[in-house]
């Protein structure tokens, strides 16, 4: 694991998109258009991936091996179009993930000791 | 379409990432359009894709780059991070200009596109060379002039050219009148084009095996039989494929040795595999099977072709074939050794086109094609033009604090290298597809002459990189230029003046937009005159009412096990008792064929006169001239009483021969031919109006060719015109068919498409033309838009001057208008100037339409005014609602 984590170092800090799109997978695979889909819903439409943008992005990620092409859809699918392919997170992925937090985290913490931002609690009660 | 155009784009990124990514992003791009909620937002759906699309292909081809330049070029190792560099920020250059990048690639890339497809069919019509060992040797002996040249000649000619060894090493035989008829694979009964040739000529052609043999000289095919004209009818017992062919029938080329499929009806065995990118006649044939010229009967013109002798020039073999002909000739008999005389035998080289109207069309095409490129090239400037006085200033900023003009030059040269190349990587993929369009939609009478193929190759690739490369210089110097003032001073004063750039530059894109204009004129002009040429084509009368015929044509199975006569039988009883059909009639040649063309001699009442006519001949049932409702002026048509000799003639035939006289009663001997066991001797007895054929000319009707009918009693010819009692029962006719044959194959078509087929020329370069002017006057029009919205936002400052000193809205509105206007009226003006000098080399290609008609130059012109109103509408809305107040405010 702490091999991994090592490892995933190297490709931070990942961009916002990067962020998003490895965030969108690490629940379940997901196929190209639901990813888009999952990441304007979870944004409010702030992050908004063109087909091109996503797939710019999906073929590094799984170049690097931080997402990996399934060969059959995750069980349960139903209506499946066979000329979709789904993408799930690999371990790889899950720790650049969850380093790349990490990073955002402290990059936080060190605002909020200037307060320039907000407290913890007060975030999410604003919000 | 939406997937269409997408896929088409998506050629930009490498085959790789296209292959393993593009069906997935073609899909999940459609669900994004689908997604956004109206055209605004599907419109800004594909501005975004387009830019995301070429970042990416970008990326990647970049970063391949780098990976060739390190394994390539090892020692420019040290300087890959500089160029690297240089190129991102070239790239980001490029990419952020926003909408204006997406314009430059999509404007240049369709032009790149349209030249490159222009040129690959001017290459493989006029300019390549065959693609045969020693083309120059290769010669065809035929007769004509023009696009009605053909090499076809009587296989008893064949010894006595072969005699001519001084000038002729070889004399060769292929005839193209055969369908093969592959019956195994997935897709059902289906035909393939097969020729006949005689062994040896695939060797002289320089054909090349992957499995089997080639023809020996005892290879023959077997007679079966008598066709209708009481010619030889062959089966070919072996036969040589395509590699294509073999692959897709038999799995490969070693299983396909040995293996049997059918040749017009009859079991064949595979003995040979030619390679693949073999052509021979055209591309389409993928059969060849074995002739024997001793077994064609004399009259059926088969096609020669020549090998000349080693040192014999082209001048002097056609010297000798001008002059040979005559007595080659009079030993087939008198009639023969006239017709030499009065048109004499001429030499062609293998695939040369001399068409001159082919030749014309393709330079026109190729015009029009520049003229794109051009308008394109001019809005490029024009848009950068607009972004480049910003850029001066930064320019002559970086140049006062110590930057070096070279390094900014090579930058901006850099960018515009970068547009350039995404722009012909769409342009090769838009070339490569409409290449494969043109290709399907030409008509058999133009790509029977083509020895080589209309593809995007090696030569048209060099041809889009120099035109790219021009097009490099033409749009980035000039802006580079002005870019690079290096007067800080005179930088920054423009700036306080006034954002529209000095009065110079305002010029330069004022007068490219006239450019414009006046290019599209030109097009469009040319665009409305071959359309308007193509439907006059469409309306000539064709001697009958076309309306609902259907041409019917009934391939049978080999091998099936249904008697041709009883497939006849169930056929005819079903159509003649079908609701949708009024009449259905067996037929034998139908129009707009010619039929079979025969030399006749002529007798009244028992003498015989001096006239050898020539003409068309049809076997027709007595329902025939019903089905056509075509009219018979004079005696009657058939009856079921009529002996088999009875004859109705074409009444272009009748007054050629009968000048002032009645035909009816008077004999006509065909020599040669014995229809079907009733003698060659025919009685007249009825004269049909003239039923068009593709023999007459748009002009005129060819007196060598008149319609004769005869009688069809025995034979079985399995085709049919049939007349619908309302044309969208189609479907209905051929589903009707198919359940009375299910194994066959069955064609039925619209006897009025198919004389339309006839000018698919005319027809393509109207498309192209009308193609070329809409993208014309589109690019035109997104010009005067972008410089009226440019100078609009230039002079806000000005206008609100004007308006605080009185001007009101109107006043300002006509201002602008008037300013476009003039702009578009010079343009304008310049056009039809152009289009009428161009109109009159041009006119020839034109019928049925002056190519000075004022209605079409006044429409041109109409229509090009109000789109410049209407693209000027809204900087000039914009501009009369300056508010001066607020304005002088701040």
């Amino acid at each position: 694991m702490r091999a991994t984590q090592s490892s995933a170092a190297r490709f931070l800090p990942l961009s916002p998109q990067v962020f998003q799109i490895l965030l969108a997978v690490s629940d379940h695979p997901l196929h190209g258009y639901a990813i888009i889909a999952d990441i304007a819903d979870r944004t409010n439409g702030e992050v908004k991936l063109t087909a091109s943008t996503l797939y710019d992005a999906l073929a590094r990620l799984v170049d690097q091996e931080l997402l990996s092409e399934l060969d059959a859809p995750p069980v349960g699918t139903v209506d499946h179009d066979a000329r979709r392919r789904y993408y799930a997170l690999t371990e790889l992925g899950r720790d650049a993930v969850k380093l790349e937090a990490a990073r955002l985290q402290r990059l936080v913490d060190m605002a909020r000791d200037k307060n320039l931002a907000p407290a913890l609690g007060r975030a999410r009660g604003r919000k | 379409m939406t997937s269409r155009i997408y896929r088409a784009l998506l050629h930009l990124l490498p085959r790789d990432r296209r292959n393993r990514y593009g069906e997935q992003m073609d899909l999940t791009f459609r669900d994004v359009v689908d997604e956004a909620a109206g055209p605004v937002a599907k419109t800004a759906a594909w501005g975004a894709e387009i830019r995301g699309l070429m970042r990416f292909a970008l990326r990647e081809h970049a970063q391949r780059l780098g990976v060739w330049i390190d394994r390539a070029l090892p020692w420019m190792g040290r300087h890959r991070p500089r160029i690297g560099s240089e190129f991102r920020w070239a790239g980001r250059g490029f990419l952020g200009r926003g909408w204006r990048a997406v314009m430059v690639v999509a404007l240049l890339g369709v032009a790149f596109a349209a030249n490159t497809v222009v040129f690959s069919a001017a290459d493989s019509f006029l300019l390549r060379p065959s693609p045969y060992p020693h083309p120059e040797r290769l010669v065809a002996i035929g007769r004509g002039a023009g696009s009605v040249w053909s090499a076809y000649g009587s296989p008893d000619t064949i010894p006595a050219w072969r005699s001519f060894t001084d000038t002729f090493s070889q004399v060769l035989a292929y005839d193209r009148e055969y369908s093969a008829f592959v019956t195994s694979g997935d897709q059902g009964p289906h035909g393939v084009a097969a020729v006949q040739v005689e062994p040896g000529l695939l060797e002289l052609l320089g054909a090349r095996l992957v499995a089997g043999r080639f023809f020996a000289p005892t290879d023959r095919p077997m007679i079966i039989g008598k066709n209708g004209m009481g010619w030889n009818r062959f089966a070919p017992t072996l036969s040589i494929i395509s590699e294509t062919l073999a692959r897709q029938e038999f799995g490969g080329a070693s299983q396909a040795i040995g293996r049997t499929f059918a040749v017009d009806k009859h079991p064949t065995t595979v003995v040979g595999v030619l390679a693949a990118g073999f052509r021979f006649p055209t591309g389409a044939e993928q059969v060849w099977t074995p002739l024997d010229v001793s077994l064609i009967n004399v009259g059926h013109g088969i096609e020669f072709l020549e090998q000349l002798a080693p040192g014999v020039t082209f001048e002097r073999a056609a010297a000798v074939v001008r002059e040979r002909d005559a007595s080659v000739q009079s030993r087939r008999g008198a009639v023969y050794y006239e017709r030499s005389v009065k048109e004499p035998a001429s030499l062609r080289r293998l695939g040369e086109n001399q068409d001159a109207k082919m030749q014309k069309i393709v330079w026109l095409l190729a015009g029009a094609a520049g003229c794109l490129l051009l308008i394109a090239c001019a809005n490029v400037v024009n848009l950068e033009l607009a972004a480049a006085i910003p850029r001066a200033r930064n320019s002559a900023i970086a140049i006062a604090l110590g930057a070096s003009p070279a390094s900014l030059l090579g930058t901006s040269l850099l960018e515009g290298a970068i547009g350039i190349l995404l722009s012909a990587a769409l342009g090769a993929a838009l070339a490569w597809q409409a290449a494969a369009s043109l290709t399907a939609l030409l008509p058999a009478s133009v790509s029977s002459t083509l020895a080589n193929p209309i593809d995007v190759d090696a030569r048209a690739v060099a041809f889009m990189t120099l035109v790219a490369g021009l097009a490099w210089l033409v749009t980035t110097l000039p802006v580079a230029f002005v870019a690079l003032r290096t007067d800080v001073v005179d930088a920054l004063r423009l700036d306080t003046r006034s954002s529209a750039g000095s009065a110079g530059s305002t010029m330069v894109r004022r007068l490219l937009t006239s450019a414009e204009v006046a290019l599209s004129v030109l097009l469009l002009v040319g665009a409305l005159l071959s359309s308007r040429s193509y439907s006059s084509l469409l309306s000539i009368p064709k001697g009958f009412n076309v309306s609902g015929v259907v041409a019917v044509d009934i391939v049978q199975q080999p091998g099936a096990s249904d008697k041709p006569e009883a497939v006849e039988e169930r056929t005819l009883n079903a159509l003649r008792t079908a609701p949708f059909v009024s009449y259905a009639a067996e037929a034998m040649g139908i129009p707009p064929g010619s039929g079979g063309a025969v030399t006749s001699t002529l007798s009244v009442n028992g003498q015989e006169r001096a006239e050898r006519p020539t003409a068309s001949l049809y076997g027709v049932d007595p329902q025939f001239f019903q089905a056509m409702a075509l009219p018979i002026v004079e005696g009657r048509s058939f009856t079921a009483a009529d002996a088999p000799g009875a004859i109705v003639v074409d009444e272009g035939f009748a007054r050629k021969y009968w000048p002032g006289g009645s035909a009816i009663g008077s004999v006509i001997n065909f020599r040669n031919i014995s229809i079907a066991g009733t003698g060659s001797k025919y009685t007249i007895v009825g004269v049909a109006s003239h039923m068009r054929n593709s023999r007459d000319t748009p002009t005129g009707v060819s007196a060598d060719a008149f319609p004769l009918y005869y009688r069809l009693s025995e034979f079985v010819s399995l085709t049919y015109v049939v007349r619908l009692n309302d044309e969208k029962r189609l479907d209905d006719l051929k589903a009707l068919l198919k359940g009375l044959t299910p194994t066959s194959r069955v064609r039925a078509e619209f006897v009025r498409d198919s004389y339309a087929k006839a000018y698919a020329n005319e027809l393509i370069a109207a498309s192209i033309m009308r193609t070329f002017g809409a993208l014309a006057l589109v690019v035109a029009v997104t010009g005067i838009y972008s410089v009226m919205a440019y100078m609009v936002s230039g002079r806000t400052r000005e206008i609100g001057l004007r308006m605080a000193l009185g001007a009101d809205g109107r006043a300002i509105t006509g201002m602008v208008l008037s300013s476009s206007l003039s702009m578009v009226l010079a343009g304008a003006t310049i056009g039809v100037v152009d289009a009428l000098i161009a109109a009159r080399w041009g006119s020839s290609l034109l019928f049925g339409v002056s190519a000075r008609d004022p209605w079409i130059y006044a429409s041109v012109a109409v229509v090009v005014i109000v789109t410049a109103v209407i693209a000027t509408w809204r900087p000039a809305l914009v501009a009369s609602r300056v508010d001066p107040s607020r304005l002088l405010r701040d």
